[in-house]
C-alpha cells in the first residue's frame, strides 16, 4: 500500500491534450496563472501536436484582432451629445 | 487597469463642476469605442448613434454612482451593454437568444477543438480571408459578437467582461471560447470557398 502510494507520487503530473486547449485560450489571453503557464509549457515540449496547434491558434486569434474593422462615430456626434446635456 | 466600480449606488456627491470635468475627462475619451461597440451591436448608424447618445446622458444622470478615477471605459459598456438589451434587442432583427446549454459544452473534446482551429499564418491567408473577419464576426448571435468584440478588440481582462456582462468568469470564458470557434468555423468555410484547405 504504501509502495504504491510512493509510486504514484512518483509520477509526474500528464496533463492530457483536452486540458491544454483549455489553457491555450489562457495563455493567449494572458488570463493563465504562473502554475498554468508551467503547466503549459511542460506539456508543449513534449507534445508536437499541441505545440502546432497552440501556434496555429495564436495566429488565429491574432488576426480576429487585427482584421476586424472599426466604424468611427460622425464628428458631430460628440458636440450634439454635450447639446443634449446641456438641456437636460 | 483599475478595479470596476459597478455598484448601483448613489454615493459621490459632485458639484456641477466636477460633474462635467468627469464627464469631459473620464468619459468622453471613450466615444470612439463606444460607437464601435454600439454599431458592433445594432449593425445600423442611426442606431448605434442613439445608443451612444442615451448611454451618454444616462452616465451623467448618474453620475454619482461613478467612483472618480475608477475604470470609465467599463462603467460606460456595461450601461451602454444594458441600454441595447433593454431598448433595442427588442426592436431589431437579431437572431434570437442563443442556446446556453450549447454554451456550456463547450471544452467537448481535444479532437474537436483542434478541428474547428484555422491555419492563418500565412500572409497570403491573411489577406484573403482578413476581410471577411468583420463579415464573419457581424453574422455571429449578438451574446458571441459581445465577447470577441470586449476581448479582442476592446482589450477588456475577463474580470471586466464579468462585470460588464452580469455573468462569471467561466462563463466569459467558455463564452469567448466558443464565439472564437464559431467565428473560425465561418472563415474556415470562407476558405473553403475561395478554394483553399485551411
Amino acid at each position: 500500500m504504501e509502495n504504491n502510494l510512493r509510486a504514484l507520487e512518483a509520477q509526474p503530473l500528464v496533463m492530457d491534450c483536452a486540458k491544454f486547449v483549455e489553457l491555450v485560450q489562457l495563455i493567449v489571453d494572458e488570463e493563465a496563472t504562473s502554475e498554468e503557464e508551467q503547466l503549459f509549457k511542460d506539456h508543449y515540449e513534449k507534445c508536437k501536436h499541441c505545440l502546432n496547434y497552440y501556434e496555429i491558434e495564436k495566429s488565429a486569434v491574432a488576426v480576429i484582432k487585427n482584421k476586424i474593422s472599426k466604424n468611427s462615430p460622425p464628428p458631430e456626434l460628440a458636440n450634439q451629445i454635450r447639446a443634449k446635456i446641456l438641456e437636460s | 487597469m483599475a478595479a470596476v466600480s459597478m455598484e448601483e449606488k448613489s454615493k459621490n456627491r459632485y458639484s456641477e463642476k466636477e460633474k462635467v470635468e468627469i464627464f469631459e475627462n473620464e468619459f468622453m475619451p471613450h466615444i470612439d469605442s463606444m460607437y464601435n461597440f454600439a454599431f458592433k451591436l445594432t449593425l445600423d448608424e442611426e442606431d448605434a448613434k442613439d445608443l451612444v447618445q442615451d448611454t451618454y446622458l444616462k452616465s451623467y444622470r448618474f453620475i454619482s454612482s461613478f467612483e472618480k478615477g475608477t475604470n470609465a471605459k467599463a462603467w460606460l459598456f456595461r450601461i451602454l451593454k444594458n441600454s441595447f438589451i433593454n431598448d433595442y434587442r427588442k426592436k431589431s432583427k437579431q437572431p434570437a437568444k442563443i442556446d446556453y446549454q450549447e454554451v456550456e459544452t463547450i471544452y467537448n473534446s481535444e479532437d474537436a477543438d483542434h478541428n474547428i482551429t484555422i491555419d492563418l499564418r500565412s500572409e497570403t491567408m491573411q489577406n484573403r480571408i482578413g476581410d471577411e473577419v468583420t463579415n464573419a464576426l457581424n453574422s455571429l448571435a449578438v451574446d458571441f459578437r459581445i465577447v470577441i468584440i470586449l476581448c479582442d478588440l476592446e482589450g477588456f481582462t475577463y474580470e471586466e467582461m464579468a462585470k460588464i456582462l452580469d455573468i462569471p468568469i467561466g462563463t466569459v470564458r467558455s463564452r469567448l471560447h466558443r464565439a472564437r470557434n464559431l467565428l473560425k468555423d465561418k472563415l474556415k468555410k470562407y476558405a473553403a470557398t475561395l478554394g483553399y484547405k485551411a
